[in-house]
């Protein structure tokens, strides 16, 4: 049993991590805020209830989770959330994989960063399919377990790791994607007459 | 239509080992092999290059992600929660 006056203490820390996932589960700032207060608060609420010395952080994502998935995202369903066509396994190493600068002394992590950029990964993210968008934020951004997975999502582990095979194959396409269009349509063109050749490049 | 153009993914995968590699690439990234089975691959990893490669890109990949998802709280939200949890232990 845990005691309600060392709750902000204990759980205050874990507010960056819990406002990371609600921002990618909601898509919106002021939903994410809200939905990160009322966790907050039923987690106060019920921290008696809540065994002292186990994880305090799965059972804070177990409830924005589920709170998630009861308030926000009746209103938030799109379209567009239906299966996709199965995509190869390691979708994006066979694509750029051979870019790794190697020779350059770099590392694929700033290569691919040079690639993608903070906003479209977000985006990738924020685009995936909601049971695959949150199995793929609790591994690959909070390092939780599967079984933890399976906890916080009350899904069988079987289903953890399929979503997460599933919708890690999904994230590189969509990153893909993104590296594609961007090649297409540079968003930072070189001013007019200030090397302008230098710039074209074909 | 398929993608004729699209590499198979066994095609420079060539041993049993190999395949073994890619089989379980996430189940060892997210840390969920026994210790045992982490060995063998890990040995499997020094000695070829291309699983080694394919191993190295993913976990990178996967930091990106992660790296790219961290927000930081607004402070003023920081207040409001704090200042909720005050109200509601000071109305107990």
């Amino acid at each position: 049993m845990a005691d309600p006056a060392t709750f902000a203490d204990d759980a205050m820390p874990l507010m960056s991590s819990l406002y990371s996932a609600a921002l990618r589960m909601t898509r919106k700032p002021a939903d994410a805020e809200d939905l990160v207060q009322e966790t907050y608060l039923k987690a106060y609420r019920a921290y008696e209830r809540f065994e002292a010395g186990t994880n305090l952080k799965a059972w804070m994502y177990r409830i924005l989770t589920n709170t998630y998935i009861n308030a926000y995202r009746k209103k938030q369903r799109r379209p567009d959330e239906q299966d996709l066509d199965d995509v190869e396994d390691l979708y994006l190493y066979h694509r750029i994989g051979g870019l790794e600068g190697s020779t350059l002394g770099r590392s694929a992590e700033d290569e691919l960063m040079d690639l993608f950029g903070e906003d479209e990964v977000k985006a990738a993210v924020e685009d995936l399919p909601e049971h695959y968008r949150l199995p793929i934020l609790l591994a690959d951004v909070e390092g939780f377990a599967y079984k933890e997975i399976a906890e916080i999502l009350d899904v069988p582990i079987g289903t953890v790791m399929s979503r997460l095979h599933r919708g890690r194959k999904q994230l590189q396409k969509r990153l893909y994607d993104f590296a594609e269009r961007r090649r297409l349509l540079p968003d930072d063109p070189e001013p007019a007459g200030v090397g302008a050749d230098a710039s074209d490049e074909s | 239509m398929a993608d004729s153009t699209a590499p198979d993914p066994c095609a420079d995968s060539g041993s049993d080992d190999c395949r073994q590699a890619l089989a379980v690439l996430y189940s060892y990234l997210d840390g969920e092999l026994t210790i045992e089975r982490r060995t063998v691959i890990r040995t499997h990893l020094d000695m070829c290059l291309p699983c080694g490669h394919r191993y190295t890109f993913e976990s990178e990949l996967r930091q990106v992600v992660s790296t790219c998802c961290q927000e930081k709280v607004p402070d003023e939200l920081r207040d409001r929660i704090a200042s909720a949890l005050r109200r509601e232990l000071e109305g107990r």
